[in-house]
């Protein structure tokens, strides 16, 4: 018996939990100013330290993490229903790890300090890439291991060439912070990462929220869904296109947070009744609640270190990647 | 001597005979016990030095004549980084490599303590005199560096008189007057800062300041939070030095809340070179912090003199 | 005596290239309101190709008119509403409800965000009764026999109140009852007035429940007509190489294939 709670309901629930997260990353930080008055100086028009804190470094980073989170449960969702495969997501498939090495191209040539919009176009042509590329290495209706194993080739590639523009740079702290693009961070982001970034997620979201009720019909195949008069062309351009706008922006400023597209369509299909359409909606605000919750637990775990969150959602993500695989094992080619 | 063991053997026909055919194996015990005393004797001045580590290279530039250096480690002629780059171009350098240095047949090899262990391993194995330096962390370290030195070279007057100087210069500074100790913060780039139980802290405090670092209770080099940094509010903030192409250690830099600060205090990079290996020339970042605190001060006066009302503010901080 | 019928769907010298083979070649037929078609031939004869050719969902040349419109000039929705469409791959990807996935069948008739309509509503209700699914409305899809799923995917077929339906391969798979029953629900929608184009390899089944036969034979219709007429010993021996035990029975024509000729001896 599929017995599911209300959609509406679920989704009020989820909204509710994004919003109650989004204020308790407002108040995690170092720098322990008290409840009310954290509050108060987020609102305030003065320039004093405590508004500063507040509003240049704690609003900015639960922004991106909200952003970021639904961005990533987003495009998971939108990749499985479109790939119809439940273990595509877009760190798996190497859409973060390319757009990475987009980012780390525009910044470490000095490109984006001199044309800052380079950053997220660089960032969302690389994820574009990736995209297309495991499409042409795994070809159409994709069994899954080609699919995994398409998304490996493309993940090491970007890897290794991400880790050559690191080592090649003269600046002698390159060579490290390729932890940060593999693992993702949202330490001392600002609001000018702000303004780079979520224009370019919102259109993707914009654009990944229309392909729901053709990915509906995907649930029969390819050829009923373009049977009931979905244009499934327009419907590949609209997956790619979105995902890579929305993942490129998201990883170009944190970078690559792996995980949380796999996890958050998986746990929350059951709660949509399966209909790849309304897991969109719900995926994203699931992995905002994700992403805030984990960027949270990293400054009270590990305040005084730079824990990186792909830490946290590879500690919790790549069992439950395992899991999955042995369930599935039986079904999937 | 051989005429003296002659005579000997004139006594005693049997032990004449003995020690005759043993004669040349004696003689050449002997040769070889002589030869086996000569390097100690002559090891209390090194001829061929070799210095594998920046600061280290700094100092022996400064106590030893120029025949004496073998070779310096390459950082030492690198403008960014070293002080006495333009005389370190006149010498030989190495990268820190097992091979270059062995062929340079060094009776002195001079090390920090960041060499990597396996290349000081070796020349130890391959019978190499390896001495190690710790990077000073206060202006006793300074002192008891160069003393060190001063005595594995033989130049230990020398060494004295740079201390002397140093001394000198540094209570030329203290004896200033002053009124109020501006609250200042070192922040490097990764958000490291230097804390107590460094050297930046003591030549911050040697220059009348205070550090934030320190007061937050944060001890040698260590992360500081951004927030915290922006609590703290310092008047002053030293940076480390441009290291050229991006990278994101520097991201934090252009970050707004450090442009706030920076609004309201000033910015000063002392070229840290001044502040990494300690040496004589330390005084320099002193009397620079001291430059820096000066104009904090009379900007502050300025501020004063415009704003009267905000006198009792002002005066209470 | 039958009413007379109206025409429904014309196709004219449709032509069919995949890669350097032409599978589909000048091939004209006519189906009628209210009839229940089958499509035989064997292996690679052009069956499915000529069905996805019509379903716009491969590239091909001629003209085919539905209802007096240019079948290749309507846009894909309002395609949709004309002639449904059931693929051989009875895929169902994700674990949505029985009653979720006759809901998809009305698709064509919605858009945006915007929930099911009355109609909507309506429309399922009827292909849930009609093929029995009242019990599953409410299990999932991918847990159900191959039975209970082929009749789920009917209904959303039902569900998409299309006056043309074509099924490929629909019996594949399904035990004799379930074969028969899928035949007799073809019936019943011809019956109502619909039509329904089937390809079948089950030529016993064809015989007793088609209306009329379409023959194909490497991309060209080779007979068009009754079963008895269509599935003569020559066109068997022919096309399929077999020759057939004939018989009449209450419910129909009996053709079974009992023997396949081997250079040209039985």
């Amino acid at each position: 018996m599929t017995t599911t709670p209300s959609y509406p309901l679920l989704i009020s629930w989820l909204a509710t939990l994004v919003v109650l997260l989004f204020i308790a990353s407002l108040l995690v930080g170092p720098a322990g100013i008290g409840i009310w008055t954290s509050l108060a100086a987020l609102f305030s028009g003065e320039e004093d330290v405590a508004s500063i804190v507040m509003q240049e470094i704690r609003l900015p980073r639960a922004i991106l993490g909200a952003a970021i989170g639904a961005t990533l449960g987003l495009s998971g969702a939108a990749l499985q229903g479109y790939l119809r495969n439940p273990l595509a997501e877009p760190g798996l498939l190497g859409i973060s790890a390319t757009a990475s090495l987009g980012a780390v191209i525009a910044i470490y040539t000095g490109l984006s300090a001199a044309f800052p919009l380079a950053l997220p176009l660089m960032a969302l042509t690389g994820a574009v890439i990736a995209v297309f590329l495991v499409r042409l290495l795994a070809g159409g209706s994709a069994a899954t291991i080609t699919l995994i194993l398409a998304g490996v080739a493309v993940t090491s590639f970007a890897g290794a060439l991400t880790s050559l523009v690191l080592n090649l740079s003269p600046n002698p702290f390159a060579a490290v912070e390729i932890v940060f693009w593999m693992l993702g961070s949202l330490k001392d982001r600002s609001m000018t990462h702000v303004w780079l970034s979520v224009p370019f997620m919102l259109i993707g979201w914009a654009m990944l929220a229309q392909v729901g009720r053709a990915l509906d019909a995907l649930t029969l195949g390819e050829a009923a869904a373009a049977s009931l008069g979905f244009r499934l062309a327009g419907v590949q351009t609209l997956v790619v296109l979105g995902t890579a706008s929305s993942v490129g922006a998201a990883t170009a400023v944190a970078g690559s947070i792996g995980f949380v597209g796999l996890i958050v369509p998986h746990v929350l299909r059951p709660l949509v009744g399966a209909h790849p359409s309304r897991l969109l909606a719900a995926s994203a605000l699931g992995g905002a609640a994700v992403v805030l919750a984990a960027d949270i637990a990293v400054r009270v775990i590990a305040p005084e270190r730079d824990l990186k969150l792909g830490v946290l959602t590879a500690l919790v993500g790549a069992p439950f990647f395992l899991w999955l695989i042995f369930q599935t094992r039986r079904e999937l080619p | 001597m051989a005429s003296l063991a002659e005579q000997r053997l004139k006594l005693d026909t049997k032990k004449e005979q003995h020690l005759v055919r043993h004669l040349p194996i004696v003689l050449s015990i002997a040769a070889l016990a002589l030869l086996a005393v000569v390097p100690t004797v002559s090891a209390d001045k090194p001829q061929r030095i070799v210095s594998l580590n920046l600061c280290t290279d700094q100092l022996l530039m400064m106590l030893a004549e120029p025949q004496r250096i073998a070779a310096l480690s390459y950082l030492a002629q690198d403008e960014g980084s070293s002080v006495m780059y333009e005389e370190a171009r006149k010498f030989r350098v190495t990268h820190a490599q097992a091979e270059e240095i062995f062929v340079l047949e060094p009776d002195l090899v001079l090390v920090g303590t960041f060499n990597a262990a396996s290349t000081v391993a070796i020349l130890k194995r391959l019978g190499k005199r390896v001495e190690q330096f710790s990077p000073a962390q206060s202006f006793a370290d300074i002192r008891v560096n160069l003393q060190r030195l001063g005595d594995l070279l033989g130049e230990r007057e020398k060494a004295d008189a740079l201390i002397r100087e140093f001394d000198l210069e540094l209570e030329r500074v203290r004896r200033e007057q002053l009124t109020r100790k501006p609250r200042a913060a070192f922040y490097y780039s990764n958000n490291y800062t230097a804390g107590d139980a460094t050297l930046a802290n003591e030549i911050l405090q040697a220059s009348g300041m205070r550090n934030i670092g320190a007061e937050l209770g944060l001890s040698q080099t260590t992360k500081l939070p951004l927030e915290l940094l922006v609590m703290a509010n310092p008047e002053l903030i030293i940076r480390d030095r441009d290291f050229g192409p991006p990278a994101r250690a520097q991201e934090v830099f252009e970050h707004p809340a450090l442009a706030f600060l920076q609004g309201r205090s000033n910015q000063t990079q002392v070229a840290d070179k001044f502040m990494i290996c300690g040496a004589p020339f330390t005084i320099n970042a002193v009397k620079r912090l001291v430059a820096a605190r000066k104009q904090i001060e009379r900007a502050k006066a300025a501020q004063l003199e415009a704003n009267p009302q905000t006198d009792v503010v002002a005066a209470a901080q | 005596m039958t009413p007379p019928r109206t025409k429904l769907l014309n196709v004219e010298k449709l032509s069919v290239h995949l890669g350097k083979r032409q599978v589909v070649e000048d091939l004209s037929f006519d189906l009628d309101a209210g009839e229940c078609v089958g499509l035989i031939g064997p292996n690679g004869s052009g069956k499915s190709t000529l069905m996805k050719a019509l379903m716009g969902l491969l590239p091909s040349k001629g003209a085919a008119r539905i209802g007096g419109h240019d079948l290749f000039a309507i846009a894909g929705q309002e395609r949709a509403r004309r002639i449904a469409y059931l693929p051989q791959e009875q895929q169902v990807v994700w674990p949505i409800s029985v009653e979720a996935l006759v809901m998809l069948g009305r698709a064509p008739y919605r858009s945006g965000f915007a929930p099911p309509s009355p109609d909507d509503v309506a429309a399922v209700e009827e292909a849930i009764v009609a093929m029995d699914l009242v019990e599953l409305r409410h299990r999932s899809a991918r847990e159900l026999s191959g039975g209970e799923r082929a009749r789920v995917l009917i209904a959303r077929t039902l569900a998409q109140q299309t006056p043309l339906l074509f099924a490929d391969e629909p019996t594949a798979g399904l035990d004799p009852a379930h074969q028969i029953a899928l035949m007799e629900t073809f019936c019943a929608m011809a019956n109502n007035g619909r039509t329904v184009l089937a390809c079948l390899h089950d030529l016993a089944l064809a015989a007793q429940w088609c209306d009329r036969l379409l023959l194909l034979d490497e991309g060209r219709i080779l007979a068009a007509g009754a079963p008895l007429d269509v599935l003569t010993p020559e066109n068997l021996s022919t096309v399929y190489g077999v020759s057939a035990f004939f018989a009449d029975s209450d419910h129909g024509p009996v053709v079974v294939p009992v023997r396949r000729y081997r250079d040209n001896r039985v």
